[in-house]
């Protein structure tokens, strides 16, 4: 059986995507032009400083494998004893924008046994002059909520 | 205002030492779930009629300190007052959280330290979560129904 949002939301048409399909038109075209080499290059020369720097903070569990040949820019992790929104709103009083929540991917989190995380996302914008701003939000929010 | 203000003592504290916080209610009427997908936030809520008064409520789940600690001084405010009441204060935070001057200030209890969450507009539904359970929940009573849940609409997460 379906089951219905409350108004006004039920009445909501699906509009197609349309801004979004142009958008990642233009962003295709984009990494084309850096080349895909270069992208990946860049990540892999910058991931293991941020990966080492999260593992070793306290109480920080970082997600997924640490060998940062098997990853992708995105590093999600936890905190402990701070829900990841907290963090969220923490960082971005450093200036660092991380995503907060499950990332569209419910099963995997329930498996983990979280309900959501902060995810900090290094790519072509990023340099390892980020990691200090990040670490110093993440230590802000822990000692923040211990207090 | 910085962000540091907008987590208050009062806040602070009701996240770590919730009142109100359990996973069953004696004389349970309605147990009402409610989730936000914006942040993975859970939240049961379980309340007891008696006379047309709340005169039990509780409330368990998992989510960051402003819906724990909101929910948390919720349960307080509401505890003891007539169900068309708790609806009235419900309506009074809620246009709280969209930058109204809350007409019920005493009433509200520490509720009222989350004011300042108006101006952190991602923050609103986090606080509103356990208001708006409550509301759902009095609505379910006054139904005849004993569960209802509820996931509340945002952006994926």
């Amino acid at each position: 059986g379906a089951t219905w949002n409350e108004p006004p939301y039920k009445f909501e048409a699906g509009t197609p995507m349309i801004a979004e399909a142009g958008g990642l038109g233009a962003a295709a075209r984009y990494l084309m032009d850096l080349g895909m080499d270069n992208v990946r290059a860049h990540e892999l020369s910058i991931m293991p400083t941020f990966l080492d720097a999260l593992t070793n903070e306290e109480g920080v569990r970082v997600l997924g494998p640490l060998v940062p040949e098997q990853r992708s820019g995105p590093i999600a992790f936890t905190v402990d004893s701070v829900h990841p929104h907290d963090i969220g709103a923490m960082l971005d009083q450093h200036g660092v924008c991380v995503r907060v929540g499950h990332h569209c991917a419910k099963p995997l989190l329930k498996h983990l046994g979280l309900n959501s995380t902060a995810r900090a996302s290094l790519y072509v914008y990023n340099d390892v002059d980020d990691l200090e701003p990040l670490l110093d939000g993440i230590r802000h929010a822990r000692d923040f909520f211990a207090r | 205002m910085s962000l540091d203000d907008l987590y208050q003592d009062i806040i602070l504290d009701h996240y770590k030492s919730p009142k109100n916080r359990a996973p069953s209610l004696e004389g349970e009427d309605v147990h009402v779930h409610h989730s936000n997908p914006l942040c993975g936030d859970e939240m049961d809520l379980r309340i007891h009629v008696e006379d047309g008064t709340l005169a039990g409520i509780v409330f368990d789940g998992e989510g960051c300190s402003i819906s724990q600690s909101s929910a948390s001084a919720m349960t307080e405010a509401v505890k003891g007052r007539s169900l068309a009441d708790v609806l009235e204060l419900a309506e009074d935070f809620r246009l709280m959280m969209h930058g109204e001057e809350s007409s019920r200030p005493d009433d509200l209890g520490d509720g009222i330290a989350f004011q300042g969450v108006a101006k952190f507009p991602v923050r609103v539904k986090c606080a509103l979560l356990g208001w708006m359970a409550v509301k759902d929940a009095i609505e379910t009573f006054q139904h005849g129904d004993h569960e209802h849940v509820v996931t509340h609409d945002g952006e994926p997460a």
